[in-house]
């Protein structure tokens, strides 16, 4: 008898939402793309960037496309895998956030290293992780990334994002391909990364919308 | 009517166990997720028509009454919280609770109409559905639900509200913000009921233009009801 199917009007609100929400989200989310793009220029990528073997350039092909894309999306409430795909995508990231940062070496303890490593490099390297990832965090703190999600759960994909956002720009232009020195200082500094933006993006979520 | 649950008799009620994965399907809905509203609404559809069907036993005003108890909860939404130790009856109970707090305004609705036209008569049964209303639910109070539909209303309609004309904003005020039905705000600005009940009527459509569709379709349910 109703003429009003509140079913589709919802699911209508929702899609307007969502709409709102990556619109919203649009120039944060090029400025943040634009950070290790600016950071990368000013000072300069690796020599050997394309010399790299294909796998690992894939792979930090997919890490960009991850923290880029993938986990933003998630974090800010513009995709919902199911359970076992966001399992899987969290599992992969971990991953790959590894092979990434140790690079080549991993597997293979002869791979030139191109530089001979040093204190201040990994103390520049380590500072470079966290410049980018502290000011793609800045964006996501102030353009209200962090409380999206009804869980504070959903800031942790947001932290994933910019600890990758943060190795992958070190690993873009240090030559460096140590394990004694990509360990600590790209890998490391990645976690750190990851610890911190956690911890402020879960402390702005408590902030914002409540235990 | 029995319902597919509850007691015989009783109708269907938010006591029996509610159907697994209802709050994972919510925290989706919540977050924004369309696929998890689409098997939220599927999962609890059968349990709340079949609930107002027996409340209100109309079957036309108890669909009315499922497509506003969505459109309330959709609105009041960022209120819903997990109370108590089954977070799947959380969810279920949050909606059986609007919908009987509906199906209370329309029973009382039908009596002061059917009061209004016949005085003299006798009421067709209301009073006796009235006292039917499980009380195991808890309150739109409690739920705070009443408070969050009343603020997102506000908040959406309040822009509207400014570009009506003076004597149709002055009246939607008293309705929706204060509360009052039309008799109460025809005494207070001391017109003739119907003459408010136009200027209402000229508003809401006024107001229409401006407002979501979700909102729209819930406000045109509720002046139906006379809620």
């Amino acid at each position: 008898m109703t003429a009003v199917d509140a079913k589709s009007l919802i699911a209508g609100d929702l899609a307007e939402r969502r709409r709102e929400r990556l619109q919203h989200f649009r120039p944060a989310w090029l400025l943040a793309a634009a950070i290790p793009l600016v950071g990368l220029l000013a000072t300069g990528a690796r020599d050997d960037l394309w010399a790299q073997p294909a796998w690992i350039l894939a792979l930090q092909a997919f890490v960009w496309g991850l923290a880029l894309f993938a986990l933003p999306a998630l974090g800010l409430g513009l995709w919902f895998p199911g359970r076992a795909a966001r399992i899987a995508l969290g599992l992969v990231a971990a991953v790959v956030a590894v092979l990434v940062a140790a690079g080549p070496a991993l597997f293979d303890m002869s791979y030139p290293t191109g530089m001979e490593d040093h204190p201040i490099y990994q103390i520049g390297c380590a500072s470079l992780t966290l410049a980018a990832g502290a000011l793609v965090l800045a964006i996501c703190a102030v353009s209200g990334a962090f409380v999206q999600r009804r869980r504070s759960a959903g800031a942790l994909w947001l932290a994933a994002a910019i600890a990758l956002v943060g190795i992958v720009t070190t690993t873009w232009h240090c030559v460096i391909t140590g394990l004694d020195h990509t360990l600590p200082s790209h890998l490391g500094a990645g976690v750190l990364m990851l610890l911190l933006a956690g911890l402020v993006g879960a402390a702005l979520h408590r902030r914002q919308r409540g235990p | 009517m029995t319902g597919p649950a509850g007691a015989p008799g009783r109708g269907p009620s938010p006591g029996r166990s509610a159907p697994p994965g209802l709050h994972l399907l919510m925290e989706g809905y919540l977050d924004g997720d369309a696929r998890a509203f689409a098997a939220l609404h599927a999962a609890l559809l059968p349990r709340l028509t079949a609930f107002l069907v027996h409340l209100v036993r109309d079957s036309a005003a108890a669909d009315d009454l499922v497509q506003a108890t969505w459109l309330k909860a959709h609105l009041a939404r960022s209120r819903f919280q997990v109370q108590g130790a089954s977070p799947d009856g959380a969810v279920q109970a949050w909606y059986f609770t609007i919908a009987r707090n509906l199906a209370v305004d329309h029973l009382r609705a039908q009596v002061r109409e059917r009061r209004r036209r016949d005085p003299g008569e006798p009421d067709g049964g209301e009073r006796d559905r009235l006292a039917e209303i499980p009380s195991d639910l808890p309150t739109a109070e409690e739920l705070e639900i009443g408070e969050a539909e009343a603020q997102e209303i506000a908040s959406r309609v309040r822009d509207a509200l400014a570009q009506l004309p003076a004597g149709q904003r002055e009246i939607v005020e008293l309705h929706k913000f204060q509360g009052l039905s039309m008799a109460e705000i025809a005494a207070r600005l001391r017109i003739r009921e119907g003459a408010v009940r136009v200027r209402a009527h000229r508003a809401y459509k006024a107001l229409a233009r401006w407002l979501t569709p979700s909102l729209r379709a819930l406000l045109l349910l509720l002046a139906r009801g006379g809620a």
